[in-house]
């Protein structure tokens, strides 16, 4: 054997500590879903497999809901153009006509692919889960999606308590009282990191229910705290209509 | 024992003094900062999520401008002493080669660690002027960041003892760091695809498992990452195992 092989074959009885530790490190994997569970959405194969070899998940998880909050928050086009039949429609004969509920809401069609993908990376992202179900079941009408993407959550996070919280309230959506959602909702809404939107439906439903006190703390947290700022402008104009109530 | 470390230690502080007034260092430093200063507006977009978005891009950006750094230093660090003849200067002292070899090592390591915590006073000082005062999982993410970084520095330092360029040890050393990810998913895929002990999970488990040190991708995932006695324990096997490599092939070079 030529001694520089030699050299080699010696330098690698050094790593031989090494892979007997690795015969059982190798197999820790973070509780994350594998690979092969990660749907492409926009042609996404070489960023999500960036995210896994560069040990980035989280960060791409953020970068794609970034893109979901930025695609709901843009109109669509199919939206303006009901607008405009509407208006024609409308003025034609002076009527109203009805065009069924939601209609105005948009559709969204890639607003689930796009928030099974921030969960594919990284279901423990709750605000992400939770402004995605809530979207669907509340601003969308679409309650149906709403509790698929809940219940894919629980099944990769099922410690996620705020998870089982939302998923609970849905179930409850189509009773007469708001009452018992509110009751699943608050401990949800009263985290800091919740979305203002369930913040603002949590508050709008104790509204309803009568629960004023509960609402205008809901309210004014908005109010204070919410980084949007037609959110919390809504709150303090909900504030000062509640002020009459709760005294 | 002190014959071994004394002049390692030496050549180490000699090294990281070195390290410290590249001008690659300074780039790296440069880039760093204004990367995580432009992270700010990723903040921005991320609304309510903005501790979680700036948290994450920078604890990305450290660890990857890291990367570069420790690849870049370990692949140089003894080719650059051969090219320039530093090397016949400081073996024609009574610097015996296994110490000059882990003074290197240490050098890059301890070159890492500075490199780390100036950008982690950067990132946590914009952290509190936005008003999210980083905690305890942010700097065991930091802790464990190094850890990453000292053993791919020492794999590559390994790799650069053979390796025919310091181009193709950067190379090998960035190729390790993405498969060193990845080896959980394959072991688990192979396993998948009913190939318990194909040669596929075979030569996944060569590779070292830097999943075990991902705790910044794991902020919010209970048991996520190694346990820290663990997580030090493996990384220093794999720099005892690189260690040794690079010494076996240097011992008998000849200069």
């Amino acid at each position: 054997m030529p001694p520089c092989l030699r050299d080699i074959a010696a330098g690698l009885l050094f790593f031989l500590p090494a892979l007997a530790l690795n015969l059982g490190a190798v197999r820790h994997r973070p509780p994350l879903p594998p690979v092969s569970e990660i749907r492409e959405v926009r042609r996404s194969a070489a960023e999500d497999a960036a995210a896994v070899s560069l040990g980035a998940r989280r960060l791409f998880a953020d970068i794609w809901f970034i893109r979901l909050m930025q695609y709901y928050g843009t109109r669509e086009s199919v939206h303006d153009e009901k607008v405009l039949a509407h208006h024609e429609h409308h003025h034609a004969d002076g009527s109203v006509c009805d065009h069924g509920p939601g209609w105005e809401k948009g559709e969204y069609p890639e607003f689930v692919p796009l928030s099974l993908h921030v969960m594919d990376l990284d279901p423990w992202f709750h605000s992400a889960v939770i402004y995605s179900a809530a979207s669907l079941a509340y601003n969308l009408n679409r309650p149906a999606e709403a509790r698929e993407v809940l219940e894919l959550a629980i099944k990769r996070a099922p410690r996620e308590w705020r998870y089982h919280s939302v998923l609970a309230a849905l179930g409850h959506s189509g009773e007469e009282s708001p009452r018992e959602i509110v009751r699943l909702l608050l401990p949800v809404a009263r985290q800091p990191d919740c979305p203002t939107m369930l913040k603002n439906q949590t508050a709008f439903l104790s509204k309803r229910a009568g629960d004023y006190a509960t609402a205008a703390e809901i309210y004014r947290d908005i109010a204070e705290n919410a980084p949007e700022k037609e959110y919390a402008g809504r709150a303090r104009r909900e504030l000062e209509k509640l002020e009459g109530k709760t005294r | 024992m002190k014959a071994f470390f004394s002049p390692a230690l030496r050549v180490a502080s000699h090294s990281l003094r070195l390290h410290l007034r590249d001008r690659f260092f300074g780039l790296f430093l440069l880039f760093a900062l204004l990367l995580i200063y432009s992270s700010l507006l990723v903040g921005v977009m991320a609304v309510y999520q903005e501790r979680r978005a700036l948290m994450d891009f920078g604890l990305a950006l450290m660890e990857l401008m890291g990367l570069a750094f420790c690849v870049y230093a370990s692949a140089t660090a003894v080719s650059s002493e051969v090219e320039t003849k530093t090397i016949y200067l400081v073996f024609s002292r009574p610097v015996p080669r296994h110490s000059y070899l882990l003074g290197k090592m240490l050098a890059v390591f301890g070159a890492a660690a500075v490199l780390l915590a100036a950008t982690a006073v950067m990132h946590s000082s914009l952290l509190l002027l936005r008003g999210h005062a980083p905690d305890g999982l942010y700097f065991a993410a930091l802790g464990y960041s190094w850890l990453k970084l000292t053993l791919i520095s020492s794999l590559v330092f390994a790799v650069s003892m053979f390796s025919t360029s310091a181009l193709s040890s950067m190379v090998i050393g960035f190729i390790l760091w993405m498969l060193g990810h990845f080896a959980p998913e394959t072991v688990f895929m192979a396993a998948q695809a009913g190939g318990e002990g194909s040669p596929l999970e075979f030569l996944a488990r060569l590779i070292p498992n830097f999943q075990l040190f991902n705790f910044k991708d794991a902020l919010d995932v209970p048991g996520a990452a190694a346990p820290p006695a663990l997580a030090l324990a493996y990384a220093a096997a794999w720099w005892a195992g690189s260690y040794g490599f690079a010494w076996a092939l240097l011992r008998r070079k000849e200069f």
